[in-house]
């Protein structure tokens, strides 16, 4: 089961080794792990997808707290969050594909970028599970390189 | 089907291992029990940070990554400060600890101590098993990895389970690793410009690290530096990169180093730096060197390349091969001047081998030490004031002087020793410490003893942290705080009850004569030289 968890932390070096670390040294597993700078430069905020029943995400909480760096965390539901991951796609285009893969991107609510005569690149903001479908949809046409962000949460 | 135990044994055999040193534990317990039917020997050492530096010593001499082994959690912790040692002084090893069962991991159960993430800093890469299908692949990886490009240690920390893991033994192909490839051929180019450098230097200098030992270069170097006729000058870790006696050696450079050699890093207009780090020990402040010398830095770490000094041209690659590569372009100066002035510097140097009031002049001692073993013998200096005269009196002939250089750690000679005696049997090997350091050491007699390990134990005494002492006198008006040694104990006595024979010399007067007896003696012997406690360093 996946847990999204949004933590405020010290902007500081070294804080995010340090929260890393604990997941490592505690052998739990990150799906993803993004930290930005906040509107208050004091502070950074780690955004965190990791995988475990509830006990151990309830442990997980417990041992970040712990940790001196981190200001708050919470683990937000599904329900009450809005959350989405940035994606660029570069795909194969030559002369025939190109039409078809721009209405399909339409349709996926990607945009196109970048043009060029062998490749187009695409860009898609977009919830996880939209995002790996449109994946899917692109392999077909080859997928040149990819590259994604972990998921950015807020709570409603 | 055999054990994850059995695999790693075979794993090891496979790669030519002879020697592990180590400790058993409750995790490490079932690569033991198959170790034992292995005809790999194991060196019971008494503490498990001797282990790391009883493997140091070994690689160092053998040529090969040292092996060590101890339990989870303090066995494993115990280790680190070997492992950092070696990681400071690029020495090749392959530790190996035990772990808590892998389903365990992260609970804090007995003995667990998160390894991996504790050696970090301390280790060129690291492993933890989660598999023990991955273990003939991890296994021949980390001595890859410990072995080539600079040399350093591998941790791999093996779960109590993956141990009793039933698994298909299959060996592992040929390592093949996307994000290590470390470069050994100089960048033709570069060699270029190496050359144009030299041929247009009028006081080139060589800098000799400890690369040169670790890419095996030391005839290279010489043929080198010979042909060239070119002044060299070596860091600690470099002393008898070329023999302490040669005309073109002007010694040790740094903070305590011979005038001469820091005089001819001063004056250079070309300092060709091979296989160093060029640390702050070795050049007080980069400012030192002027602002026209042109520096070559040749290492196999393109990491190291500008770190602590800026470079004119660097070169990436073996320092064997590199130097080969430039003789190959049949480089020539026009040196006789500068090395003439250098010579005459040299000969001026003023040697204080003169007796004293009250005990031994440990200048005039490592020196006769050193001149009175065999020419190959292999000399392992500790830290602290020992470790300075050593590393300014001692004659390095065909052997090799051991120390712990980068890292500074107390209590290194005597288990490193033990590993060079072990990797090469038919030399003479000492080791000289203070009566600071023999203290952080001394639990290893016994493991000696068990062993039968014939290395010759120098212990300078003068109840003092002696180079703490010179600090606090210079820098903190005299204020003697923590450096008093009293309560030590009799080292000879200490050595007796080990069934060790030993005897204590307070004059120089005395000196030829227990040498002698020392390296007369079959079998492990020590010697006890009294030192003044105002005797400096330099």
């Amino acid at each position: 089961m996946k847990h999204v968890l949004t933590a405020l932390v010290n902007n500081q070096p070294g804080v995010t080794s340090r929260v890393s670390g604990l997941f490592r040294r505690r052998g739990y597993n990150i799906d993803s792990f993004i930290g930005s700078s906040t509107e208050d430069e004091r502070f950074s905020r780690l955004t965190i997808v990791v995988r475990g029943d509830d006990i151990v995400i309830a442990q997980v909480i417990s041992q970040l707290e712990k940790l001196e760096d981190i200001i708050s965390i919470e683990d937000i539901q599904a329900e009450s969050m809005i959350s989405k991951v940035l994606l660029f796609m570069k795909v194969k285009a030559d002369v025939n594909d190109r039409v078809g893969i721009i209405v399909v991107a339409n349709a996926c609510n990607a945009r196109v970028i970048e043009m060029s005569k062998d490749y187009l690149i695409l860009e898609a903001l977009e919830t996880e599970e939209r995002i790996s479908e449109m994946i899917e949809i692109f392999k077909p046409y080859g997928i040149i390189e990819l590259v994604k962000t972990g998921v950015v949460a807020m709570k409603r | 089907m055999i054990t994850g135990a059995e695999a790693i044994v075979r794993c090891l055999e496979n790669e030519g291992v002879e020697i592990i040193f180590g400790y058993p534990g409750a995790t490490i317990a079932p690569l033991f029990d198959k170790l034992s039917k292995s005809s790999i020997r194991h060196i019971l050492v008494r503490h498990e940070q001797h282990a790391g530096h009883e493997a140091s010593g070994y690689a160092r001499i053998r040529k090969r990554p040292g092996v060590c082994m101890t339990t989870s959690g303090p066995g494993a912790t115990n280790l680190i400060t070997a492992l950092a040692t070696a990681y400071m002084d690029s020495v090749p090893l392959v530790a190996i600890t035990g772990q808590v069962s892998s389903d365990l991991l992260g609970r804090d159960v007995f003995q667990e101590a998160d390894m991996t993430g504790a050696a970090e800093p301390f280790t060129k890469y690291s492993y933890l098993v989660k598999d023990a299908e991955d273990l003939p692949r991890i296994i021949k990886e980390a001595f890859h990895i410990a072995s080539t490009g600079r040399p350093g240690p591998v941790l791999i920390d093996i779960p109590v389970n993956v141990q009793q893991e039933k698994l298909d033994f299959i060996p592992a192909g040929p390592v093949d690793l996307r994000g290590y490839k470390p470069t050994i051929r100089g960048h033709a180019g570069q060699i270029k410009r190496v050359i144009r450098a030299i041929n247009g230097a009028e006081r080139p200098v060589v800098c000799a690290g400890g690369g040169i030992f670790a890419a095996d270069a030391q005839e290279e170097l010489k043929r080198f530096i010979e042909t060239v006729n070119i002044p060299v000058i070596s860091t600690m870790m470099g002393i008898g990169a070329v023999p302490t006696a040669h005309p073109l050696y002007m010694g040790m450079l740094g903070m305590h180093g011979k005038s001469v050699a820091n005089q001819a890093l001063s004056d250079s207009d070309l300092l060709i730096i091979i296989g160093a780090r060029v640390s702050d020990r070795a050049v007080l402040l980069p400012a030192n060197v002027s602002a026209s010398t042109k520096i070559v830095h040749i290492d196999i770490d393109p990491a190291e390349i500008g770190k602590n000094l800026s470079t004119f041209v660097p070169v990436v690659g073996d320092a064997k091969e590199i130097l080969t590569q430039i003789m190959e372009a049949e480089p020539a100066a026009k040196t006789d001047e500068w090395v003439g002035l250098l010579k005459a510097k040299r000969e001026k140097l003023k040697l204080d081998y003169a007796p004293r009031k009250h005990g031994i002049n440990p200048k005039a001692f490592v020196n006769m030490l050193s001149c009175m073993l065999p020419e190959d013998h292999i000399y392992c200096a500790d830290v602290g004031q020992n470790q300075i005269w050593s590393a300014a009196n001692c004659e390095v002939k065909t052997g090799r002087f051991l120390t712990s250089g980068g890292m500074g750690t107390m209590g290194y000679s005597i288990p490193a020793a033990i590993g060079a005696k072990l990797a090469d049997p038919e030399k003479t090997v000492v080791a000289v410490c203070g009566d600071g350091s023999f203290q952080m050491q001394m639990m290893e007699l016994a493991t000696i003893c068990q062993h039968d390990v014939d290395i010759k134990i120098v212990v300078m005494k003068n109840d003092k942290l002696g180079l703490v002492k010179e600090i606090q006198k210079k820098s903190y008006k005299n204020n003697e705080m923590a450096v008093d040694l009293t309560g030590s104990p009799n080292v000879v006595a200490i050595a007796g009850a080990y069934g060790i024979p030993g005897r204590s010399i307070a004059s120089l007067d005395d000196a030829e004569e227990a040498i002698a007896e020392m390296l007369d003696h079959k079998g492990v012997y020590l010697l006890e030289c009294i030192v003044d406690e105002n005797e400096p360093s330099l």
